[in-house]
């Protein structure tokens, strides 16, 4: 008989108000479940400065994403998990949002993960969806190489080219992908342009890998680590979710081996 | 520590490195005579503090200015182009003295109007509008300038809104169109300091003595993104 290795999850997240007065970010990372099958949501948005309740319309883009989702799968017929062609068919549900009582002129970034298990976890999929310049990174198990899953909707000037407005809908566009492969993914994270516009690529693959390192567990360590991981730069609200496997020390060494050990 | 003992060294994200456009907009009138070489000093002083802070790329302009809107005063404007000489810059400036201008307020808010106009690098650059006067400034804009109807402070106020990643650092008396500059920029959630200075300060303490900190500290700071580029229907 075959025994399959249990995968352990851990999942934290952090939001900063920065420099700023307010905080206009939202993060949330959930557990949602669809008849006898679970899958993670991690999800950011970021509220757009210079415009009234930005902060409000990230909280409210936010939860109606997270309903949206939720209705989705409980609505859903199939009892198999979530396929790749239901990508397309979610991402139209999220085009209009139904949101009240906002300012039409509020704006904020969305970046969505979907992880889940599929075929009794004989594979892993990933669905993103987003608008705007918020990120989702995927730390790959194989390589232990950081591959940006979504591309940023600005022009050169840095001015958003896709968001959500405070009535719920996309203005430019939403993007979406699936991908899937026989083994999961080592982390899954969501920043805001508070924290990859502050820092390189290289050096947020190094602040997953000692996060993983040090067992991470707590929303307060990580917004702890996140300060001074950032310190030299911090100039606006910062926000970053993170999901990972809680790897085998040989594992961890071997994909972290560019990298210097305490 | 994890349950195996591996331990990666903690990670600090380098400093970015910051580019900034600055232009100074220093009233060059016969009132600021007492002062002038102080308000030099001072500039003097945050040049040298933006040459040791070697994470900013940063270029600087010099717009010395007077009155526009009148006629006796016939000192010429002083209008330089961006540069990154800190030599020429600091040459130019010396070269500035306070003469012309003969009634109460001066064309301030040209001066702010040309600044706007800058060539400013469009990538991630602090756009940066450094503001020294001891007078009023004109209600309107002259005719040179911009000959539109709409030449009021509410003119130079949306000039403003159209520049991203904006800071206007001023040094000036209490008047209530710089109130309303400074309310503007604050509602639109753009950088500025505002150090009003009383009105018909003999001493001139407040344009001799300025504390350059907040400005070098928000130049320090990398730009975010914080605007549209689609419009709502």
């Amino acid at each position: 008989m075959m025994i399959r290795r249990i995968t352990y999850w851990t999942s934290v997240s952090a939001s900063q108000t920065g420099t700023r007065e307010s905080n206009e970010d939202f993060i949330a990372i959930r557990t949602l479940q669809y008849g006898i099958w679970r899958l993670k949501l991690l999800i950011v948005c970021d509220g757009v400065g210079g415009r009234p309740e930005g902060g409000a319309c990230a909280v409210a883009v936010g939860e109606a994403v997270i309903s949206t989702v939720q209705n989705y799968l409980e609505n859903r017929k199939s009892k198999l998990t979530l396929s790749g062609k239901e990508t397309e068919r979610i991402a139209r549900k999220l085009l209009a949002l139904s949101i009240n009582d906002l300012a039409r002129q509020s704006a904020c970034t969305l970046a969505v993960a979907l992880v889940y298990p599929k075929l009794l976890g004989r594979r892993w999929a990933t669905m993103v969806f987003w608008a705007g310049d918020s990120r989702v990174y995927e730390l790959q198990e194989d390589s232990g190489a950081l591959r940006l899953l979504t591309n940023d909707h600005s022009d050169q000037e840095g001015r958003l080219t896709s968001y959500y407005a405070g009535d719920g809908r996309v203005k430019g566009h939403l993007s979406w992908l699936y991908r899937d492969g026989p083994i999961p993914p080592a982390a899954v994270c969501v920043t805001t342009d508070g924290v990859h516009d502050h820092c390189q690529t290289e050096e947020i693959r190094h602040f997953l890998f000692y996060c993983m390192s040090e067992s991470l567990r707590t929303n307060e360590r990580l917004s702890q680590e996140l300060s001074e991981f950032l310190s030299l730069n911090i100039s606006d609200n910062f926000s970053f979710g993170l999901y990972y496997r809680r790897l085998t020390e040989p594992h961890l060494r071997t994909l972290a081996s560019d990298l210097e050990e305490d | 520590m994890n349950e195996t003992g591996f331990r990666i060294k903690r990670p600090t994200a380098g400093k970015i490195k910051t580019q900034a456009d600055i232009v100074f907009c220093i009233d060059a009138t016969g009132s600021m005579d007492p002062c002038i070489e102080g308000v030099k000093e001072g500039i003097y002083t945050f040049v040298e503090g933006l040459q040791s802070a070697a994470d900013v790329d940063y270029r600087l302009r010099l717009i010395a200015y007077r009155d526009r809107h009148d006629p006796s005063c016939g000192t010429a404007w002083h209008i330089n182009d961006f540069t990154n000489s800190v030599e020429g810059f600091l040459a130019d400036l010396d070269g500035i003295e306070a003469e012309g201008g003969g009634d109460a307020s001066e064309s301030t808010l040209d001066a702010l109007y040309i600044a706007i106009q800058s060539d400013w690098r469009t990538t991630r650059t602090h756009k940066t509008i450094v503001l020294f006067t001891d007078a009023d400034t004109h209600p309107h804009l002259h005719p040179s300038t911009y000959n539109l109807p709409d030449n009021g402070v509410n003119r130079v106020i949306q000039e403003f809104q159209t520049l991203r990643h904006v800071m206007l650092f001023m040094v000036l008396p209490d008047y209530p169109a710089y109130r309303q500059l400074e309310q503007s920029m604050n509602d639109a959630d753009r950088k500025i300091v505002a150090r009003f200075v009383p009105r018909n300060d003999e001493r001139y303490t407040g344009l001799r003595a300025v504390e350059w900190e907040p400005l070098l500290k928000m130049l320090g700071q990398t730009v975010s993104r914080t605007s549209t580029a689609v419009d709502d229907d």
